[in-house]
């Protein structure tokens, strides 16, 4: 069972481009996906954000189509 | 949890007392723990397994037995414009082998999403006294307290296990911050080191449930979900955003964002 959240490698696909770490001034922005792996029945979720220094729980519940 | 905090607590932590209960390995049910079948968040009195790296199903079980707002048993007041929360726990070593938790890895959850690091203001030894760093051996139960610095006009959420590498909500609350996708959340914080503020927009721009672009493990899927993040600083000052440690979790267990190697 993996449990380490690992480094950002990167996805090796061409359709869905990774989200990378960015120097951005103000105004900018950066895309890009993140893969998470998941239980196979589980349906609710909650995402933690750790910029730099802090950590923040980004409160999901369950996806919804 | 950044690692300069938790050298810094370990370095300032003080002796505790144990309150370890002995006893035999409980048989658990594995699969319910690693199959994420206990969806939703968990509560006070639940239990919550927590997994360590390699391992087939959780090496401790953790609940929360109560949180208690506006605190009132330390012999101090509180710093200004703030109170005290107390978090007791109750940890059941269900692996083969000891485990060790301390205060360091107990975080509150406050109702607009961020996270409280443990204080390390010194608890009463009154029962259940300070959560022991001790290790508790397999079969064997600890229980303990740790404390919070909430600053004042703050709910609280929940609480979280967080050892740097791994988190896992153990107890929401009502006030358990909760957004939908496609929303979007405006983080604000100043960088402990540099003194640089913060201030980022972060939305989930696009969910693909299950994503098939590669082959899950067993027992697993794999979720992949759109970023944007927009610096929102109004200056022209350069602000890097990481994208490291994101973690999806979900309402009973663990699970560390995955990059798939090219392989």
């Amino acid at each position: 069972m993996a449990t380490s959240s690992g480094g950002p490698i990167g996805l090796a696909t061409t359709d869905h481009d990774p989200l990378e770490s960015r120097r951005l001034r103000g105004g900018q922005s950066v895309t890009g996906y993140l893969i998470f792996e998941a239980p196979e029945d589980a349906t609710t979720w909650d995402l933690i954000f750790s910029p730099l220094n802090g950590s923040y729980v980004l409160g999901l519940g369950a996806f919804e189509d | 949890m950044p690692f300069a905090h938790r050298l810094t607590s370990l370095l300032l932590a003080t002796v505790i007392t144990a309150g370890t209960a002995s006893g035999a390995v409980r048989d658990i049910d594995k699969e319910k723990w690693t199959s994420g079948a206990s969806n939703g968040r968990p509560a006070v009195g639940d239990e919550v397994g927590i997994l360590s790296y390699g391992s087939d199903g959780p090496v401790a079980l953790v609940t929360v037995e109560a949180i208690h707002e506006d605190f009132d048993g330390m012999t101090s007041d509180p710093p200004a414009d703030s109170f005290y929360v107390a978090v007791d726990l109750t940890i059941e070593n269900v692996g083969a082998e000891s485990v060790t938790y301390d205060a360091n890895d107990i975080d509150l959850v406050l109702g607009d999403g961020s996270i409280l690091f443990s204080s390390l203001m010194s608890l009463p030894e009154e029962e259940p006294g300070p959560l022991s760093s001790d290790p508790v051996p397999a079969g064997d139960t600890t229980s303990g307290r740790v404390l919070f610095v909430v600053p004042d006009g703050a709910a609280v959420g929940g609480v979280v296990y967080d050892d740097y590498y791994n988190m896992a909500i153990l107890a929401a609350t009502d006030d358990f911050p909760d957004h939908a996708p496609g929303e979007t959340l405006n983080w604000t914080y100043q960088d402990v080191y540099y003194g640089e503020e913060y201030d980022l927009d972060v939305t989930i721009t696009d969910t693909i449930d299950p994503y098939d672009g590669r082959t899950a493990p067993a027992g697993s899927r794999y979720i992949a979900l759109e970023f944007t993040i927009e610096n929102a600083i109004p200056d022209d000052g350069y602000r890097v955003v990481t994208t490291t440690f994101e973690m999806l979790v979900d309402g009973n267990q663990l699970r560390g964002a995955h990059w798939p190697r090219d392989d």
